[in-house]
């Protein structure tokens, strides 16, 4: 089912501002992340589409029908709990069951469909067991399952991973994607986790203060961020506030040429894995000393000082970052990076990858020391 | 190890001055009477009608007191309104009151000089030395009980459940039969027991709003005070004995409701 959410607000009674004038159009059959920090308003939100939450202002609709006014019952969506909610007193059958006896659909039925969906998500044999008598993974499952008994048009998922530990959270990730896949559920689910967003959604709404700050697929948001806000949200950056000077940056050896009138504002946003080491050379622009390598599994992050006591963060490969070592000097290439003014609006886009990629190639990256 | 000993021998001897020792001594009056003379004075047509009109009386309370527990519960943790917190303390002024004071604002009320009680009067209905002033009164003592078991409980249980049933398409009504009921049902079961304790025992506000009067509003408490009073101890013992018995009953049977409240839990 598709949503539409036009200038939606929601202020509390205490006065707080938790959705302010939001709107956005979420497709059929896609998974959405709304993602941000906490206190962003993407739980209100949700709540709101749910109907657990009385909108202040503005409109929401689903599959074209109007139901900011419905009472959630009336709504068709399933919703999953942070906590889970399950029934305490309902063994697992009878929580799956719950929502199909208040459709008061016959026991024959009932027990075909609960015994399905035990078996979608794996918990056949624990028909009998209360919610206390489960791990954490098993009551999420539970909790999948009794939402999608009734077949609602939408799922909804506050922080369906958050309670879980970290080895298992990523299973269930996986599955819980697949599961949404298999069965073309329209989904949002909330996460403050950009790992997780980027990880399964179709589609992420990154939210900032009770408003969004972007919507667009995960590469979208990665590769593209609309503000310093989701640049630094959604992966990490190198942010650098400065003035126009001669239509270039005014960052000492950071010069990087953007098209703004001299003596505006900038944020200037470089992220660590566009910023590669190559050898030391007197003929190289940026150059730089190594303060201190991290091992990061994958890869290691490098902070480095520029002339002007800049400081600078890389993400190098492997067989790089083994030779490098505090106070090394080497010299910096820039393979890509982002200005905003003082508005926090994107302006310039400057990826010279193509030349980048070139002169990179003179030097082997194992030898780049 | 010596305080600890000391300390653990005083409480003992505490628990046998204050507890064990005014229970044993009524035992050991009644069985100086002898079986056949408490049995006797037990099936008396006063003291029957006293038993029963006690009974009778903690039935409707217990109802009542139930009903509109819950109701007053849930007003005060899930639809909080402005003056909540003031609700919230008046509920515990009669355990603040003495009873005897308890029931003389009663009389004040609705007794037959007053307003209210001419006016039932007039339409032929007694409130005040009749039976609907003795329920008034124990439903006054009896309140805070519920109220006080359920707000804690709903306070910690939370709206979650609730709203889960919502999500499922349950309404209001299901919701609470279903959802909001089994899961305080641990509280309401523990504050019926403490209500119909409380209720068998009243002594001090029925008294000042009954009048006493044999075999029309005396209560088994009453009866016990009166036999007393009149030196028929074989009938003071053996109505005591009696609902000192339900007492204990009704004591065991919390302790049991405790631990399967528990049970359910673990």
């Amino acid at each position: 089912m598709s949503i539409e959410v036009r200038k939606l607000s929601k202020i509390f009674a205490d006065g707080h501002r938790a959705v302010q004038d939001v709107s956005f159009e979420l497709l059929e059959g896609e998974m959405t992340a709304f993602l941000g920090p906490s206190g962003g308003g993407k739980t209100t939100m949700l709540r709101m589409i749910a109907g657990l939450e009385t909108p202040s202002s503005g409109e929401i609709y689903l599959s074209g029908r109007r139901v900011d006014y419905l009472p959630p019952q009336e709504r068709q969506i399933g919703f999953v709990f942070q906590n889970y909610a399950l029934f305490k007193h309902m063994n697992v059958f009878e929580n799956i069951a719950f929502g199909l006896r208040v459709q008061k659909r016959n026991s024959a039925y009932i027990r075909e469909r609960v015994s399905e969906l035990l078996r979608r998500v794996d918990l056949k044999g624990l028909e009998q067991r209360l919610p206390d008598q489960l791990s954490g993974g098993q009551r999420q499952r539970v909790a999948l399952a009794r939402a999608l008994a009734t077949e609602p048009r939408l799922l909804l998922l506050d922080e369906p991973f958050a309670a879980i530990d970290a080895q298992l959270r990523k299973e269930l990730r996986a599955w819980v994607r697949n599961l949404q896949k298999e069965m073309g559920i329209t989904s949002i689910f909330v996460t403050h986790d950009q790992q997780e967003a980027l990880e399964i959604a179709d589609r992420i709404v990154v939210f900032k203060q009770g408003q969004v700050e972007q919507l667009g697929t995960p590469q979208e948001v990665y590769n593209s961020p609309q503000t310093p806000f989701v640049a630094g949200f959604v992966g990490e950056i190198n942010r650098y506030q400065t003035g126009v000077k001669n239509g270039f940056t005014d960052l000492g050896v950071l010069k990087f040429p953007i098209k703004h009138q001299d003596g505006r504002n900038v944020i200037v946003v470089i992220r660590p894995e566009d910023v590669s080491l190559v050898p030391w050379s007197a003929q190289e622009d940026i150059q730089a000393m190594v303060l201190q390598t991290t091992f990061l599994g994958e890869f290691f992050k490098v902070d480095l000082e520029l002339a002007d006591l800049i400081r600078i963060t890389a993400h190098v490969p492997k067989s790089q970052g083994i030779g490098l070592h505090p106070k090394d000097r080497v010299a910096l290439r820039i393979k890509s990076f982002k200005t905003f003014d003082g508005l926090s609006q994107l302006e310039t886009v400057f990826d010279p990858t193509r030349r980048a990629v070139q002169e990179e190639s003179i030097f082997p990256v194992g030898e780049a020391v | 190890m010596n305080l600890r000993i000391g300390l653990s021998s005083f409480t003992y001897l505490w628990f046998l001055l204050m507890l064990f020792g005014p229970i044993g001594a009524l035992i050991w009056s009644a069985y100086g009477e002898g079986a056949s003379a408490l049995w006797r004075e037990l099936l008396r047509p006063e003291a029957i009608f006293a038993l029963k009109l006690t009974l009778l009386i903690t039935a409707i309370v217990v109802v009542l007191n139930t009903l509109f527990g819950i109701l007053t519960a849930l007003l005060i943790v899930r639809h909080p309104f402005p003056g909540v917190t003031i609700l919230n303390t008046i509920v515990d002024l009669p355990f603040a009151v003495s009873p005897v004071i308890a029931g003389f604002m009663l009389v004040l009320l609705y007794g037959p000089n007053s307003l209210i009680g001419a006016f039932t009067g007039q339409m032929g209905f007694k409130i005040i030395f009749a039976l609907p002033g003795m329920i008034l009164a124990t439903l006054f003592v009896t309140f805070p009980f519920m109220v006080r078991e359920l707000v804690p409980v709903l306070q910690e249980a939370g709206t979650w459940q609730e709203q889960a049933a919502h999500m499922l398409g349950a309404g209001n009504w299901t919701t609470f039969w279903h959802v909001t009921l089994p899961s305080i049902r641990g509280g309401i079961l523990y504050g019926i027991v403490l209500t119909v304790a409380r209720s068998l025992g009243e002594f001090g506000a029925v008294l000042v709003v009954s009048g006493n009067l044999i075999k029309q509003t005396q209560s088994a408490t009453l009866y016990v005070y009166q036999a007393a009073a009149d030196f028929n101890s074989a009938g003071a013992y053996s109505v005591s004995i009696l609902l000192c018995t339900i007492s204990v009953i009704i004591l065991v049977l919390m302790e049991t409701l405790k631990k399967y409240g528990e049970g359910k839990r673990a």
